[in-house]
C-alpha cells in the first residue's frame, strides 16, 4: 500500500473520531449540557444553543488544523513516499499519536465546556429535579435479546474453525499473520494449531464482549421521569431493544468480517493483495460509522430523567461516581449507551477483567 | 406501575416507597400475585441504597401485603384479603388526630375535613367501595 493509501485510512479514522467528538452534544440527552442536567424548557435556549455551537465549531476547528498540521508535516518530510524503516514512525506512529492528541484537545474542550455549562446553570437559577421515579413492571418486559439470540454469531465461528479444521492439510506451512503499513508481509509465522485458530478465540472473545454489552443494555438502571413517566417508559423499551438489536448486529457483522480475515489468511495465499487488504482495513470502519450513526437515530430527541444532586455524582461531567447509589451500569450522560458507576467496587472488577483479556494476547504471544 | 419518591421531602424513603406500593395494592394498579421487582434492581432504579429497600420490603411483609417467595421474591398478595387489625386502628386514629388537630386549628368546617377524607378514600379505589366494607363489618 503507498503512503497515500494507508493516510487515507488513517485520515478516515481521524475525521470519524473528529465527528463523533464534535457532535457530542447531539449524542447526548437534549436536556443534558456537557454532563449538567438543565430544565426541559431551557434546552432550546439561546444560551444553550450557543454553547452547544460554539464547542463544535471549536472542536472541529482544533482537530482540523491539528490534523492538517500532522498530515503536512509528514508529506513534508518524507515527500509523499513511504519513508525508510529508520523514520517509519513518520508514517506509523505519528498518525497514532495524532488520533491520541485529538482525544486529548475534544476531551479538555468538553471539560471547559462543562465548566460553562455549569456556571450558566448556576447563574440562570436552574432547579435540580427533587424527586425521582422508577418502573415497578417495566423490567418484566423484554428491553433486550436473549442469550440464544447469540446463536448465529456462535454458528459462525464454528463454521470458521470447523473449515480450518477440515482443510488443515491444505494450509500451506507458514502463513502471513501481519501486514505491515506498505502492504507488504512483515510477520510470518509457522503453522499450528495457535496460530490457525488464533482468529476463532479472537472471534469468541468479541462474542463474549458483545453478549455482555447486550447483557448491560438490560441490566443498566432505568430512569422514570416522575413529571412524564409514560412518555420515559416509552422512551427506555425504544432506546433499549434498539441498543440490543444494534449489539447483535454488530456483533454478527464483526464475527462474519473476522471469519474472512481468517479464511484469507490461512487460504488465500499469494491471491492477497492490495486492495484486499484494503478493503479489511476499511471494513470495520464503515461497520463502526454505521454503528454511529444508527446510535445517533435510536438516540435522538431523549431526555434524561435527571435525579436530585446528580450533577455533582458526574464527574468532568463524564465519569459517574457515587457510593450509595447501588446500579452498576448507568445510561451515558455523554453519549449513547451505558457506562459504569465507579464509586462501586464491581465496576473496576469488570474493567479488570476486561482489560485483561484484551491484553493477555500481548503477553501470550510476543 | 410507577413508584415516585422525593428526595428531600421530610418523610424517609422507605415510608415513601412502602406508601407507593401500597396504593398500588389499593388501587389494583398492583395485581395479586404480581411480582415486585428484587431489590438490587429497585434501589438501582431509584438511584438509592439496598437497604432502604430492604427495609420496605421487610415493612410490606411483616404487615402483610407481600409475601416473600424463595423463588420469586416479594409477591403481592390480593387487596381484600388482610383483616383490619387493632395496631392499624391505632395507627389510624392516631394519624387523623394530628390531622383533625391542624384542620381545627385552621378553622376547617367538618363537613368539609369529612368529605376529603370520603374522597380521598374514593380516589384510591372508587369503584371498589363495597368490598372494603365488607371488611369493616367483620
Amino acid at each position: 500500500m503507498s503512503l497515500y493509501g494507508f493516510g487515507l485510512t488513517m485520515g478516515a479514522v481521524y475525521v470519524l473520531v473528529l465527528a463523533v467528538a464534535a457532535f457530542q452534544p447531539s449524542l447526548a440527552p437534549r436536556n443534558i449540557l456537557f454532563g449538567i442536567s438543565i430544565p426541559k424548557s431551557a434546552v432550546d435556549d439561546d444560551a444553550v444553543r450557543k454553547l452547544r455551537r460554539s464547542y463544535t465549531g471549536q472542536v472541529i476547528g482544533y482537530g482540523l488544523a491539528f490534523g492538517i498540521l500532522v498530515a503536512a508535516g509528514i508529506l513534508w518530510k518524507t515527500g509523499g513516499t513511504m519513508p525508510a524503516d529508520d523514520t517509519q514512525w513518520l508514517a506509523t506512529t505519528l498518525p497514532v499519536g495524532a488520533l491520541l492528541a485529538l482525544f486529548g484537545i475534544s476531551g479538555g474542550l468538553f471539560v471547559a465546556f462543562h465548566q460553562k455549562a455549569e456556571r450558566l446553570k448556576r447563574e440562570s437559577g436552574w432547579q435540580e429535579e427533587r424527586r425521582t421515579a422508577a418502573s415497578l413492571s417495566l423490567r418484566k418486559e423484554r428491553l433486550h435479546y436473549p442469550l440464544y439470540a447469540f446463536a448465529p454469531h456462535l454458528l459462525v465461528i464454528l463454521i470458521s474453525a470447523g473449515a480450518a479444521w477440515l482443510l488443515y492439510d491444505k494450509i500451506p506451512d507458514s502463513i502471513i499473520t501481519h501486514y505491515n503499513a506498505r502492504g507488504i508481509p512483515d510477520r510470518i509465522q509457522d503453522k499450528s494449531y495457535g496460530t490457525v485458530f488464533e482468529m476463532n478465540l479472537v472471534q469468541l472473545f468479541m462474542l463474549a464482549i458483545f453478549i455482555f454489552v447486550n447483557y448491560t443494555t438490560g441490566a443498566a438502571r432505568m430512569k422514570i421521569d416522575p413529571a412524564d413517566p409514560e412518555r420515559s417508559e416509552e422512551q427506555q423499551r425504544r432506546y433499549r431493544k434498539g441498543m440490543s438489536l444494534l449489539m447483535l448486529l454488530l456483533g454478527l457483522g464483526m464475527v462474519i468480517f473476522m471469519g474472512f480475515l481468517q479464511a484469507f489468511m490461512l487460504y488465500g495465499g499469494s491471491r492477497m493483495n492490495g486492495v484486499l487488504i484494503g478493503a479489511a482495513g476499511i471494513a470495520p470502519l464503515v461497520m463502526s460509522a454505521a454503528a454511529v450513526v444508527s446510535m445517533m437515530k435510536l438516540g435522538k430527541g431523549r431526555m434524561e430523567a435527571s435525579r436530585p444532586g446528580e450533577d455533582a455524582k458526574w464527574k468532568a461531567g463524564a465519569f459517574y461516581w457515587d457510593r450509595s447509589d447501588s446500579a452498576i451500569f448507568v445510561e451515558k450522560r455523554t453519549g449513547i449507551g451505558f457506562t459504569l458507576n465507579w464509586g462501586h467496587p464491581v465496576s473496576w472488577v469488570i474493567l479488570a477483567i476486561i482489560l485483561g483479556f484484551a491484553l493477555a494476547p500481548l503477553y501470550l504471544n510476543p | 406501575m410507577i413508584v415516585s419518591i422525593d428526595y428531600e421531602s421530610d418523610t424517609p424513603l422507605y415510608t415513601q416507597l412502602y406508601d407507593e406500593i401500597v396504593r398500588g395494592i389499593a388501587s389494583g394498579r398492583l395485581e395479586s400475585g404480581e411480582n415486585l421487582p428484587s431489590v438490587r434492581s429497585l434501589a438501582g432504579d431509584l438511584g438509592i441504597n439496598l437497604h432502604t429497600v430492604n427495609k420496605t420490603y421487610q415493612l410490606l411483609k411483616q404487615e402483610g401485603f407481600v409475601h416473600i417467595h424463595r423463588q420469586k421474591g416479594a409477591v403481592v398478595q390480593p387487596a381484600g384479603s388482610l383483616p383490619v387489625t387493632d395496631a392499624f386502628r391505632t395507627r389510624m386514629e392516631r394519624q387523623l388526630e394530628s390531622l383533625a388537630s391542624e384542620a381545627l386549628c385552621r378553622s376547617m368546617r367538618e363537613e368539609e375535613f369529612l368529605e376529603r377524607c370520603r374522597s380521598a378514600y374514593r380516589s384510591i379505589r372508587p369503584q371498589a367501595r363495597d368490598t372494603h366494607e365488607g371488611g369493616r363489618e367483620r
